[in-house]
């Protein structure tokens, strides 16, 4: 039967080869898509060396502050560039629509700025045209115009009739028919990825980023033989070709299109963003007015100020062993990072409840599971971004709290308002250090999309199995 | 056979037919929930605008004019954020909302980054940003086309199929007559019920100006007639319905995703956006460099003190003279930058008129107010505000007065300009691609009209 069934199949193969319209429509597709990988990397290639630039113009600008105040350092802040992912050439993901650096400063923490997605006209909302688009898309087409005839329609049914009075079985009809659909579908993976590895490779990937390819290859393998599966059932379920073709173009349209769209559209209805305004409202409310240190009279400031004098046993703070400006400065920065960290972390739950709500949507759409993976593996979704922000508001952290030290270290001299101190020495040591998600986080956290992605093939082979003795009674 | 009759015929074989019902309610649901997304957001645009004048209120009758009161001895203005409020067709479309700031920050003082420094960028999840906005412009842009296609992919290959074209043709009649005739018919009984659709979903949800619905109505029916001319050539072309179906899928799948998808790529890579970190970055540069240099100047030639001093210390006027001299020097640079920047968007802009789906997609986002040109008209009027704001700061610093509280109370806020409007010429020059593109498209049919005989 194995053999019989690869036979059907090798046929089936040939009757597609000869089908040449369809064979160039593939490589046109194909070539869309290799060039559309080649000049993303030519462009990411470009960021990484103008991010690169940037942080070397921002790192230079930052310590030629000279000798000043060091709170005043935390003011002039510094830019933090996100970093580019190589392989953003073939799923560029959420890359357009998150911001690509964080200006850092002391009392406030900045959400990214400068997204791809801002300046732009009525076109810039066409666009998202990439190598995971074309397999997301328009490879489903693809199958579905190159399978939706296999048994349906006059000329199919007739051969199919032939085909069973020669003795063949309808399972290995069907089988046959889905080994060749999935085979031409697994061939148009391995050239797309083939296609992309000179590209992505030449960007210098690491190995991690190598084993997240294969992951995402083989996630779109899995979603491309969902829709082989659906072609060959239906073609086999429907005798009139029109209705195979309409009924595959309906779920084609309403789970790679359609659905993709309004599931974002529900969930941000049922899980709502705060507005920018009002996120910021509500943070600066319990910020700003909470701990400052600029504002002395603030309550708990006044608080710690009893706390050091009774310590000491002082009455004035001047009189203290330290600058209680720093002191001040440095509680100030604490209350209002542990602010912002709620708000934030708040805004970041709502962004994964959406995504959570989104991924009911896969069980009318497989496309809802497979982009999240496809991005995940990237390093192109919410989670590479999210750790790029969370890396860098460590970073200014340390970096501003070194400075409230040194400022609560050291009084001004006699006669000065301020001590000074070279900024460059004194945050030497504090480095950003940019963090990366572990492939084992990324599978972990997409587990859920994998096994969305594997019972909708499990489901669609099925149904091409059933659709088999089905098809051996109406012929 | 006139073509009363031939169109008659059409029409009731149409209404007969029960997926057009069908297809009508599915548009009609698509259509309302679309509009009713678009409501949303223009409360959610309205709430967060309330919150920034509630801000500038509190300012404004709060510290502002506190210090005003207490004859503070500096020039205090009534410092507002300007905002470009949605307009009354705003649930139309989003548009571009989400890509521009909406409000913006003036000080007398402030330098070119000022103006939107502290204004926070949209905070919306970028997995539903990216996914793109499900709004009325999206169903008339994305699925009112395969609304028309379905309902019209077989208005000749279905009549050779039944056999109607062979009897037909055997009739003393042309054969581009009465397939204009069809296309029209079925233009008719789909494209005026689902404008009608459109037309209502969009008054419910709030967009009720009557020239904006205008300008909307015939937008639609632009960009339907554009579709009905590509059903009436794929209708000659395909000898078979299955055949005429995969070419309406293609033809659709080529129009409204791939071309334009593809063309903002080759606008990607002929005229990349300039980098705007990069310009933070060394605008950052170059003022800390020419602030560097002012404050050395003034170290060495400190402004005389003057006796009796005047009522504005002179430190004020040193700043604001630094101010004026470190945006004179850096003029330049952030022209160049937005030479870059407009000459990128030009390039998006002129695309539109080649790409039917974008010119009704900018025909839509221009009548909503949600356009490119809106916000940038927006921000061009905040920066004059600032402008003008500075040169009353001047004129205090010259006059050596202090701003009395009747001066505070009574400054005009910033209010935005709108131009043009629902038939603005934006509007009319995309209704003019779309109408050329549907005219190419008859002319093709017309030359390819002998190909309806062939059976």
């Amino acid at each position: 039967m194995f053999f019989r069934t690869l036979g059907v199949a090798a046929t089936q193969l040939t009757l597609m080869w000869r089908e040449r319209r369809l064979l160039w429509l593939a490589l046109s597709v194909l070539l869309l898509a290799g060039a559309s990988v080649a000049t993303s990397a030519a462009r990411l290639s470009g960021q990484t060396e103008e991010r690169r630039a940037v942080a070397e113009e921002e790192a230079l600008l930052w310590d030629s502050q000279g000798v000043i105040d060091p709170h005043d350092a935390a003011h002039v802040g510094r830019a933090v560039p996100a970093p580019v992912r190589p392989l953003a050439a073939f799923d560029p993901g959420l890359s357009d629509f998150v911001g690509t650096s964080v200006f850092i400063e002391g009392h406030a923490q900045n959400p990214a700025r400068h997204r791809p997605i801002e300046g732009g006209a009525a076109l810039s909302r066409f666009g998202g045209f990439s190598a995971a688009w074309t397999l997301q898309i328009v490879a489903p087409l693809l199958i579905i115009l190159a399978g939706f005839a296999a048994m349906s329609g006059e000329v199919a049914r007739t051969r199919l009739r032939q085909e069973l009075a020669a003795g063949a079985s309808a399972s290995v009809l069907v089988g046959g028919r889905l080994v060749a659909l999935a085979t031409a579908a697994g061939l148009l993976v391995i050239v797309m990825i083939g296609v992309s590895l000179p590209a992505i490779l030449l960007q210098g990937v690491s190995e991690a980023e190598l084993v997240g390819l294969a992951a995402i290859g083989g996630a779109y393998a899995l979603y491309l033989l969902v829709f082989c599966a659906v072609t060959v059932a239906a073609s086999a379920l429907f005798a009139s070709a029109r209705t195979a073709l309409v009924v595959l173009l309906g779920f084609w349209a309403v789970s790679t299109l359609l659905v993709p769209r309004v599931a974002p559209a529900v969930t941000e209805t049922l899980a709502p963003t705060p507005s920018a305004p009002e996120f910021r409202a509500a943070v600066t409310e319990e910020a700003e007015n909470g701990v400052d240190g600029h504002d002395p009279a603030d309550e708990r400031l006044n608080a710690l100020r009893d706390e050091l004098l009774a310590r000491h046993q002082v009455s004035d703070v001047e009189d203290l062993p330290v600058n209680f400006r720093g002191v001040s400065l440095e509680f100030a920065e604490e209350n209002s990072t542990a602010t912002y960290n709620r708000h934030f972390e708040q805004l970041y739950a709502v962004y994964h409840r959406q995504e959570v709500l989104q991924r009911a949507f896969a069980s009318i759409s497989p496309a809802v599971a497979l982009q999240p993976w496809s991005r995940a593996f990237a390093g192109t979704d919410f989670g590479a971004h999210l750790t790029y922000l969370r890396g860098v508001e460590d970073y200014r952290y340390r970096l501003v709290q070194t400075l409230n030290q040194e400022v609560a270290a050291n009084k001004p001299p006699p006669g000065e308002r301020y001590h000074l101190a070279d900024i460059a020495t004194i945050t030497r040591d504090v480095v950003y250090a940019p963090r990366t998600v572990s492939l084992s986080e990324v599978a972990g956290a997409q587990a859920p999309n994998l096994a969305i992605l594997l019972v909708w093939t499990v489901l669609a082979i099925s149904l091409a199995a059933a659709s088999a003795p089905r098809l051996g009674r109406r012929s | 056979m006139s073509s009363f009759a031939i169109a008659g015929c059409e029409v009731r074989r149409l209404l007969r037919d029960r997926a057009l019902p069908a297809l009508l309610i599915l548009l009609l649901g698509l259509s309302a929930y679309a509009a009713w997304n678009g409501a949303d957001w223009v409360q959610e645009r309205e709430a967060a605008i309330g919150l920034i004048k509630a801000a500038d209120q509190a300012w404004l009758t709060g510290d502002g004019r506190h210090f005003v009161a207490q004859s503070y001895p500096s020039v205090i203005l009534p410092i507002t954020q300007p905002v470009l409020a949605p307009t009354a067709m705003a649930p139309l479309s989003v548009g571009q909302a989400d890509a521009y700031p909406f409000t913006a920050e003036t000080f007398p003082l402030g330098d070119y980054t000022y103006l939107f420094r502290r204004v926070w960028a949209d905070i919306g999840s970028p997995t539903v940003r990216a996914a793109g906005r499900f709004d009325l412009a999206f169903v008339v842009v994305f699925l009112l086309p395969l609304v028309i296609l379905a309902t019209t992919y077989d208005l000749w290959s279905g009549e050779r199929e039944r056999g109607v074209a062979a009897m037909v043709l055997s009739q003393p009649v042309a054969v581009g007559p009465v397939i204009a005739v069809k296309a029209l018919a079925r233009g008719l009984v789909v494209l005026l019920p689902s404008t009608a659709v459109i037309l209502a979903v969009a008054a419910w949800a709030g967009a009720r100006e009557p020239i904006g619905l205008m300008a909307l109505a015939l937008s639609v029916l632009a960009y339907g007639g554009f579709w009905l001319a590509i059903a009436v050539i794929i209708s000659l072309v395909a000898r078979r319905s299955t055949e005429a179906a995969i070419a309406a899928g293609a033809v659709w799948l080529l129009v409204v995703v791939m071309t334009p998808s593809l063309s903002l790529a080759a606008v990607d890579l002929a005229a990349p956006a300039p980098s705007e970190m990069r310009f933070a970055t060394d605008l950052k540069a170059r003022t800390t460099e020419m602030t560097e240099r002012q404050r050395l100047y003034r170290e060495a030639n400190p402004t005389p003190v003057r006796v009796p001093a005047p009522r504005i210390p002179d430190r004020l006027r040193d700043v604001y003279a630094d101010r004026v001299a470190l945006d004179r020097e850096l003029a330049p640079m952030i022209a160049a930058h937005q030479q870059a920047r407009d000459a990128r968007r030009h390039l998006l802009d002129t695309m539109r008129f080649f790409l039917p789906s974008v010119a009704v997609q900018d025909a839509l986002d221009r009548i909503a107010g949600s356009d490119a040109d809106r916000a940038l008209a927006f921000e061009s009027q905040a920066r004059t505000a600032q402008l003008e704001l500075r040169l009353m700061f001047k004129s205090y610093l010259d006059r050596d007065a202090l701003v009395t509280l009747a001066e505070y109370d009574n400054m005009p806020g910033f209010q935005f300009r709108e131009s043009g409007g629902a038939f603005q010429a934006g509007v009319l020059a995309d209704l003019a691609a779309l109408v050329v593109a549907t005219l190419l498209i008859l002319v093709a049919a017309r030359a390819l009209r002998g190909q309806a005989v062939v059976l």
